[in-house]
């Protein structure tokens, strides 16, 4: 089997390598929206293999615009004659007969070819939706201009791809989650599903559903979510993770999401189709090494069941134990404090981070992740109220591993320092160590900001003491050289001579030296 | 600051040089280079604290300094260079007459090792004047070594103590040596070392022969001994070139680039605000007693 050459074609060009662009859109969030895929489908743009593996191959068409990502994709699905691969520009597509499903989770960005038309979103979303049968399902993701990952990045380098981007000028293009929505409305799209994709739209790792974010009660297990799916990994402004924390808190995860994905239905005179999308489930995590659905279950609340596994367990609900703990330090509510600290360190969950545990209304805690060190969950805890510039109640800790021993010590716990040390060491100033959990303040510049502020003023006030310990010290020595000449003017030998003749003799002499004790004994 | 700032009464003469009491020397912030040096400035054996300016004699021991991982280093001149230009009359005589010849010497913690009979022969058949002999303190103190030198026919001599923590501190150190060099023509050493240029400095020709002994434990880290007879290969010999022998003095001890006393004290941070002031021993008994 060969590619069908639609026109268009980019012969030495790959969007699947990632050396000319960001790669294709990819991770294993994604996966249950591609198994959700029914009838013949269209996956258009460059998507993972490892994505499109989760279609179901009975009638698949797959369009991307360079000749070795449809060679390679042919060669992959060599012996599933349902897949058929399509090379070139979205325009030369022959979209007859209809699709039941169409599937673009890389957007509408990567569908024209060098060497045919330039399609504006609205021209490439229109040819789309034209593809679908009345009924039929369309799986989009619309990429957020003003998401958190653009309000944090850095100038970005132009790629080989971005041979046009007229990105936020293009007038076609809805901006903002309610617009979007209003476009797929207006188009005849019944909008069924909405996900924020978080940390960046191509390679999402957290997939929250409107319901879900909109579940107060979830509120620590979303932050410990979105936390984690947004450390960084390049060079930023400031801590996504922390900006992701604060847009669930006020109520914006949705509108900052990186990406929306979105899944809709054409409206048809067909037969009146399932609800599309009903077994979808309403959040997908993928942030750690196992990732898991989250669903809403009349009886249990929201569940979550692990990739493969069919158990379920319930979301914990309340509040992440970092964010009482920093609330507790900001209101100076030591005692509160200390108690979040005890019951942290003294249970089985003493080495989970503090942003990975739930602290439920009645107090019990929660773990997310699998506990590690103890000792590593305390110099994390600390890395992040230093690191993170709270105005936290300890005076002046030297460094992370100081702040980690005062925290173990009002947690009754005995830390081992050795094993503070050697994080500490692990941890270095280098944030690119895979085994070293990305700190804050490695790469963020408001974190660079808040670093410097704090060095500049621990230094001010390490010259102000040294000058201090130079005046004590300057006194000291005054007494001592003024002790030491007496002593060597009136004793027996050598220069005494001088200081006897100076007083007029031994017997005056022997008087001053009886003064002299008086004076310099110290007084009882 | 470091108890070897106060070495040879260095600070001493520097607080002269910026117009403080010399009797008192304040608190040097930073570590003075005490001695020539082929390292990076600093006394093997001595503490140091990151952080502590390195205050050397030459640009040459600074380049040095750097590329042994020195940062805050600093190039001020030798306390001999500034002592030079405040007393260019000190010890001057009508007509400057035979050599003061050094040995090479050991210090606290090390002694020296070495043939003396043969070093004296080779000095008497050497050197055409009357000879004066050095020695530092420790060794002049043994009544033995010291007889030696006397029975060869030369005057012995010791310039002082080199000063402790505060103990047998010798602000004059530097003065007696200056007006010894002062009356001779020729300053000579087994070991081209400190004296070698102070003395060449002061106007006498330099010479370096003779067995040059050894150091008990001699620390070769440097390159030592064979390392100096290579690169200073000129100086090494029982008569060298006295121009170029001035020249290389006045780098190695920093004469080229002394700096002014303002600039000494904002570097030093001198003087010290808490510092009291020096009372005269009579005032000092007379409060004591009143």
């Amino acid at each position: 089997m060969n590619p069908r050459l639609i026109g268009g074609e980019m012969p030495v060009w790959s969007d699947l390598d990632g050396r000319r662009g960001p790669g294709p859109t990819r991770g294993s969030a994604l996966v249950p929206l591609l198994a959700a895929a029914t009838g013949r489908t269209l996956i258009a743009g460059p998507h993972d293999p490892a994505l499109i593996d989760a279609a179901p191959a009975d009638d698949l068409t797959l369009l991307v615009r360079g000749v070795p990502d449809a060679e390679a994709l042919t060669a992959r699905y060599a012996d599933r004659p349902g897949v058929t691969v399509c090379c070139g520009g979205l325009e030369k597509l022959d979209l007859k007969p209809p699709y039941d499903t169409v599937v673009a989770l890389d957007g509408l960005a990567r569908l024209s070819s060098v060497e045919g038309a330039q399609l504006a979103w609205g021209e490439a979303f229109e040819l789309l939706v034209a593809a679908l049968r009345p009924g039929g399902t369309l799986l989009l993701a619309v990429e957020n201009f003003l998401g958190l990952h653009r309000l944090v990045a850095l100038p970005s380098e132009e790629t080989d791809s971005d041979w046009v981007a007229v990105g936020e000028h293009d007038q076609t293009r809805p901006a903002g989650l309610a617009r979007v929505r209003d476009r797929l409305g207006s188009a005849g799209l019944y909008v069924a599903r909405t996900y924020a994709a978080y940390p960046a739209p191509t390679a999402p790792t957290a997939l929250l559903g409107a319901e879900i974010l909109a579940d107060e009660g979830l509120r620590g297990f979303l932050e410990a979510t979105l936390g984690a799916a947004c450390r960084p990994v390049e060079n930023v402004l400031t801590d996504p993770g922390r900006l992701a924390i604060s847009a669930l808190r006020h109520g914006a995860a949705d509108e900052l999401a990186p990406a929306w994905l979105m899944l809709a239905q054409r409206d048809g005179t067909g037969p009146v189709q399932r609800a599309a999308g009903g077994d979808l489930p309403e959040a997908v995590v993928a942030t750690g090494p196992e990732g898991y659905d989250i669903r809403w279950h009349p009886a249990d609340g929201w569940i979550r069941s692990r990739h493969g596994l069919a158990e379920v367990e319930a979301l914990p609900r309340g509040r992440t134990l970092e964010d009482l703990l920093i609330g507790g330090c900001l209101g100076r509510d030591l005692s509160a404090v200390r108690e979040l600290l005890r019951a942290w360190q003294a249970g089985p969950v003493a080495g989970v981070p503090a942003d990975q545990v739930i602290v439920a209304s009645d107090g019990s805690l929660a773990a997310l992740v699998p506990a590690g060190e103890p000792e590593a969950a305390l110099r994390d805890l600390a890395a992040t109220v230093i690191g993170g510039g709270f105005a936290h109640p300890w005076p002046a800790p030297a460094d992370e591993t100081d702040l980690a021993l005062t925290l173990a010590a009002m947690a009754g716990r005995e830390p081992d320092p050795a094993a503070l040390a050697t994080l500490a060491v692990r941890a270095g100033d280098d944030g690119n160590r895979p085994d070293a959990r990305s700190r804050p303040d490695a790469r963020a510049f408001r974190e660079l900001a808040i670093a410097r502020n704090r060095l500049v003023r621990e230094l001010a006030e390490a010259r102000a003491k040294m000058l201090w310990y130079e005046q004590m010290l300057t006194s000291r020595e005054n007494s001592l050289k003024r002790s030491q000449r007496i002593i060597e003017l009136l004793s027996g030998s050598g220069p005494a001579r001088a200081g006897m003749a100076l007083v007029g003799g031994i017997r005056v002499a022997r008087r001053t030296a009886r003064a002299v004790v008086r004076r310099v004994r110290p007084r009882t | 600051m470091h108890r070897a700032n106060h070495y040879y009464g260095h600070s001493h003469v520097l607080a002269r040089y910026c117009g403080l009491d010399e009797r008192d020397p304040p608190r040097i912030h930073g570590y003075l280079q005490h001695g020539w040096n082929i390292g990076d400035g600093l006394a093997a054996d001595h503490e140091f604290v990151a952080g502590t300016p390195v205050l050397l004699w030459s640009e040459r021991t600074r380049r040095r300094s750097w590329s042994l991982g020195r940062r805050h280093t600093y190039v001020v001149g030798s306390p001999w260079a500034y002592l030079l230009r405040m007393e260019p009359d000190l010890g001057a005589v009508e007509r400057r007459e035979g050599t003061i010849w050094y040995p090479f010497h050991g210090w606290e913690g090390q002694h020296v090792v070495g043939d003396h009979d043969g070093l004296i022969a080779t000095i008497k058949q050497t050197e055409p004047g009357p000879v004066t002999i050095c020695l530092y303190w420790q060794e002049y103190q043994s009544r033995w070594l010291r007889r030696r030198y006397e029975r060869a026919g030369f005057r012995v001599i010791c310039h002082g103590y080199r000063g402790g923590w505060w103990e047998n501190l010798d602000p004059r150190f530097l003065y007696r040596q200056l007006e010894e060099q002062r009356r001779h023509v020729r300053v000579a050493s087994n070991r081209l070392s400190t004296a070698i240029f102070y003395g060449t400095l002061a106007g006498c020709e330099p010479a370096v022969y003779g067995d040059p002994m050894h150091l008990e434990r001699e620390n070769s880290t440097f390159g030592a001994q064979l390392r100096i007879r290579r690169q200073w290969a000129e100086l090494h010999d029982e008569r060298v070139d006295p121009v170029l022998a001035r020249e290389i003095a006045v780098a190695e001890l920093g004469a080229d680039r002394l700096i002014s006393p303002a600039e000494m004290r904002q570097l030093f941070r001198w003087p010290n605000p808490f510092q009291e002031p020096y009372l005269d021993d009579r005032d000092l008994l007379e409060e004591v007693i009143r």
